[in-house]
């Protein structure tokens, strides 16, 4: 005879507990009082023990369910019994003991119609499909628009056929609450064909990202008297034609390159191209994308040339008015982040088929301590030369920084 | 004690209504004062079936040499044709018979008329009377074919509704039919397969008003090659009889017109069966046209009574006011069911069929819904191409946000079978998706379905897409 493994009832407030773990394994002999399966409740520890003597027939609730008092845990019995089919799991024992949220659901029907029970699959009252891991009866599109307006299908009562939830049931949901008392309805993400410059900025970056071992060197560059000479060669000049820190940055990085030209290489296939010409590549945020347009020989530009240029190339960039030739043939890369204050450094992605790139940070002030000992505040810029190390290697990447450092700390010179 | 539910009307709302109460547990009552059926069994969709089909072979038969095969045509015998139709709905008609008895469901031959609320006085054709009490009444007492107010139409011998044309005694030569309905281009279609000559006459500038019009001008270009004349933007003045034949009198783009031939069919509308069932007496609200107005419980304002079908004046086919019937049935035993027409297909029988289900494009516009089309050719599809040319076309209308199936139109071989499968989308709300993910048998016209949702999104697989 099969004999039915129930979750007992035990303490007077219980009303399910949840299955720690089986004791005993299907298949396995079973003694009357033998432990076979532990229980937890909110409150205690459990171990039941078997109420009678033969096999472990089947396991109905796996470890780590919640089961209803009285629900069907398993089944003993002898070898080669029928463990019933109406066996029920945790899952439809809860349904046929809906939770409150469910009983709340008036089922008149059942209650005034005598014969109500003759076409259960018509009348059979809408019941919020409250309990988790309940088969939720949906249509294609209601859960399509339950999606899209963030609503919870666990709470929605269908009145379709067979209490299948149809869109109307979801569009007449009233927005659902948080615990908090907030309604957060949650947006569908939009979609974009991504622009023809994305898609190249894109295609560009994932090619040197993923061919190029990068290696990134950081340097602290005190920058009080680049910043003080700056303000007095501005103070007389016109609004627009100011000096930038980006100019200076140019003049320098350029001027440094002339002394450091093993930075200018390129790899082509199996050789290494050795360039001459120090044409730096700008980068300019566009709002489509990204673009490095040309300052070519800047070495040899003086600043006022430099600004001019640069200013020209920026503001053409962003009006989509550049020529080809006009970003193209870059030796080397400078990307300048400083006018976002409180970016401090960062790794750029190296413009192929340049070796080298320079990332820009902000000015930031900082104490620092003198020789003497003393403290003074005194304005710092990170710069960031990142180098492709298959033609080159830290030390030379280290020692441009450091030579550019000193050129910067040394602002006179840059103009000479 | 059991439910006492009176049906009046035996069509096929009032019977399947009288077998689910009877299911239900009711002891029901079937009241008719004629044979059992109504219209669709007797004197509409299953005779016009019979002759189409008999039209159909013969259609075939005549052009089987294209096909290889040597068969002489040697015309037809319409006495046998007729009588091969009343054979079908003789045996259609006792099938119900059938499952009245076998339902319990009392039949009685009588016209019924509402003495109150429960009571209806029935009184059979040889004059006696009787009262029949009721907890509730079911009212399905259908339409019928109407004559429109042209002077020398009402009570002409020439002159036939649906009904008569039914039953002619032989194919007329020549035929002037009188609207643009399904009715009219079935029955159009089946003389001009006989040999008649047929012509169409429509007030309104369009046919099939509730059809997708693109899919109707498909069926226009093809009711033109069978030599059915079809003429609308008519204005009807009246008809006399000259030497056996029927002069029709017309105005036409303000020009007047006569037109004459053997018959005329009309086949203009129909007109609602509530006049002496004594609705007035109990208080039941009917519209202008004497509509009964009811919820989509089917219940009328007098809560005990209901009405199905045709009565209702607004959808006029056989399977809604069957699913009207089940309905109202379901509620007359105490239960609680809603009526959802969303899902009931049009089907127009011609050559080729012609279905539809959900909301045509044309709907769509004048709600502003946005959607998305997709469409396939039927001559892309091997199975329609072997049955017949490829002549037809799937169209099929998706919300454009959800890609839900808004409706679904069908023109070509078997399409008011396949139409089915547009009414199960529907109903399930199903999505692009959902119809995508599923296989369709090869080859059968059904693929086609499928290649219409992928064309909705550039990417049927056999056409090129644009």
């Amino acid at each position: 005879m099969v004999v039915e493994i129930k979750m007992p009832q035990l303490g007077l407030t219980m009303v399910e507990g949840t299955i720690s773990a089986w004791l005993k394994q299907v298949g396995d002999e079973i003694k009357k009082g033998d432990p076979i399966v532990e229980i937890t409740t909110d409150k205690l520890n459990n171990i039941l023990e078997s109420e009678t003597d033969g096999f472990l027939l089947s396991i109905n609730a796996p470890e780590g369910a919640d089961v209803p008092v009285m629900g069907i845990l398993g089944y003993i019995g002898q070898p080669g019994e029928k463990v019933p089919t109406t066996a029920q799991t945790p899952s439809a024992q809860q349904a046929q003991q809906p939770p409150a949220a469910a009983q709340a659901i008036p089922q008149e029907n059942a209650a005034s119609q005598p014969q109500a029970q003759q076409v259960a699959e018509n009348v059979e009252p809408p019941a919020a499909a409250e309990v988790s891991g309940k088969r939720i009866k949906i249509s294609p599109l209601a859960k399509k628009t339950a999606l899209n307006l963030g609503i919870n299908i666990n709470q929605i009562a269908g009145s379709g056929p067979g209490g299948r939830i149809v869109q109307k049931d979801i569009l007449g949901a009233p927005p659902q609450k948080s615990s908090g008392g907030q309604v957060f309805v949650s947006k569908p993400p939009t979609r974009q064909r991504l622009s023809s410059m994305r898609k190249a900025v894109g295609t560009r970056m994932l090619a040197s990202h993923s061919q190029i071992p990068c290696v990134t060197i950081n340097v602290k560059v005190d920058v009080s008297e680049l910043f003080e000479l700056r303000a007095k060669l501005n103070a007389n000049r016109e609004k627009e034609k100011k000096f930038t820190v980006n100019d200076f940055i140019i003049k320098a990085c350029a001027k440094t390159l002339a002394s450091h030209k093993e930075l200018i290489v390129s790899l082509s296939g199996e050789d290494v191209v050795y360039n001459q010409d120090i044409n730096i590549g700008m980068a300019v945020a566009l709002e489509a994308g990204l673009i490095a347009p040309v300052i070519r020989h800047a070495d040899k530009l003086s600043l006022e040339e430099i600004s001019i240029k640069a200013k020209d190339l920026a503001a053409r960039a962003r009006k989509g008015q550049l020529g080809v030739e006009e970003y193209q043939g870059s030796t080397f890369s400078i990307s300048n982040l400083g006018m976002y204050q409180g970016v401090e450094t960062f790794t750029s992605i190296i413009n192929q088929p340049n070796a080298g790139i320079l990332g820009v940070g902000s000015a930031i002030s900082e104490l620092d301590i003198l020789a003497d000992g003393s403290i003074v505040k005194k304005l710092f810029m990170r710069i960031a030369v990142t180098i492709d190390h298959r033609l080159l290697d830290g030390a030379q990447g280290a020692k441009f920084g450091v030579d550019m450092k000193k050129l910067l700390e040394n602002p006179i010179e840059i103009l000479v | 004690m059991s439910e006492k539910i009176c049906i009046i009307g035996a069509g096929p709302g009032g019977y399947v209504a009288a077998i689910r109460a009877a299911q239900l547990g009711a002891q029901v009552t079937l009241v008719d004062h004629n044979i059992l059926g109504g219209t669709c069994l007797n004197v509409g969709c299953i005779p016009t079936k019979s002759l189409l089909h008999c039209a159909e072979i013969f259609d075939e038969a005549k052009h089987a040499g294209e096909y290889g095969l040597n068969i002489d045509v040697k015309g037809y015998d319409w006495q046998k044709v007729q009588s091969k139709k009343n054979q079908t709905v003789k045996q259609l008609v006792d099938g119900v018979t059938g499952l009245m008895r076998a339902n319990k469901i009392s039949v009685i031959k009588a016209t019924a008329k509402f003495e109150t609320q429960n009571s209806l006085l029935l009184t059979k054709q040889d004059g006696s009377a009787q009262i029949v009490q009721a907890d509730k009444i079911i009212i399905a007492v259908g339409s019928r074919p109407e004559i429109p107010n042209i002077s020398g139409l009402e009570g002409n011998p020439l002159c036939i509704d649906s009904t008569g044309a039914l039953s002619l005694e032989e194919v007329p030569k020549e035929m002037l039919v009188i609207g643009g309905g399904v009715v009219a281009v079935e029955l159009a279609t089946i003389y001009s397969v006989f040999g008649c000559k047929v012509t169409m006459l429509k007030r309104s500038p369009i046919i099939l008003p509730s059809m997708d019009q693109e899919l109707v001008d498909i069926l226009v270009k093809s009711l033109a090659q069978r030599k059915i004349d079809i003429i609308t933007g008519v204005k009807f003045l009246s008809a006399q009889n000259e030497n056996a034949r029927i002069k029709l009198n017309v105005e036409i783009a303000g020009q007047k017109k006569t037109f004459e031939a053997q018959k005329i069919l009309v086949a203009a509308g129909r007109r609602i069966n509530t006049e002496n069932l004594g609705l007035e007496k109990i208080g039941i609200a009917c519209g202008k046209n004497g509509e009964i107005l009811t919820d989509d419980k089917m219940q009328t304002n007098i809560k005990n009574i209901y009405a199905i079908g045709d009565c209702l004046g607004k959808v006029m086919l056989a399977h809604t006011a069957s699913a009207q019937g089940e309905v109202a049935a379901e509620n007359a035993c105490g239960h609680n069911l809603i009526y959802d027409g969303r899902t009931s297909p049009i089907c127009v029988y011609t050559l080729p069929e012609f279905a539809g289900v959900g909301a045509t494009e044309d709907e769509l516009k004048s709600k502003n819904i946005d959607y998305l089309v997709g469409k396939f050719p039927l001559y892309a599809n091997g199975k329609a191409l072997i049955a017949n040319g490829g002549e037809g076309m799937i169209k099929i209308l998706l919300g454009k946000k959800y890609n839900e199936v808004l409706g679904v139109h069908i023109i070509g071989p078997r399409a008011t079978d396949m139409i089915a499968c547009g009414a199960l989308m529907i109903g399930f709300e199903a999505t692009i998706d959902d119809v995508c993910a599923c296989i369709y048998a090869h080859p059968t016209v059904s693929e086609a379905i499928r290649e219409a949702f992928l064309a909705a999104k550039s990417r049927a697989i056999h056409i090129p897409n644009k």
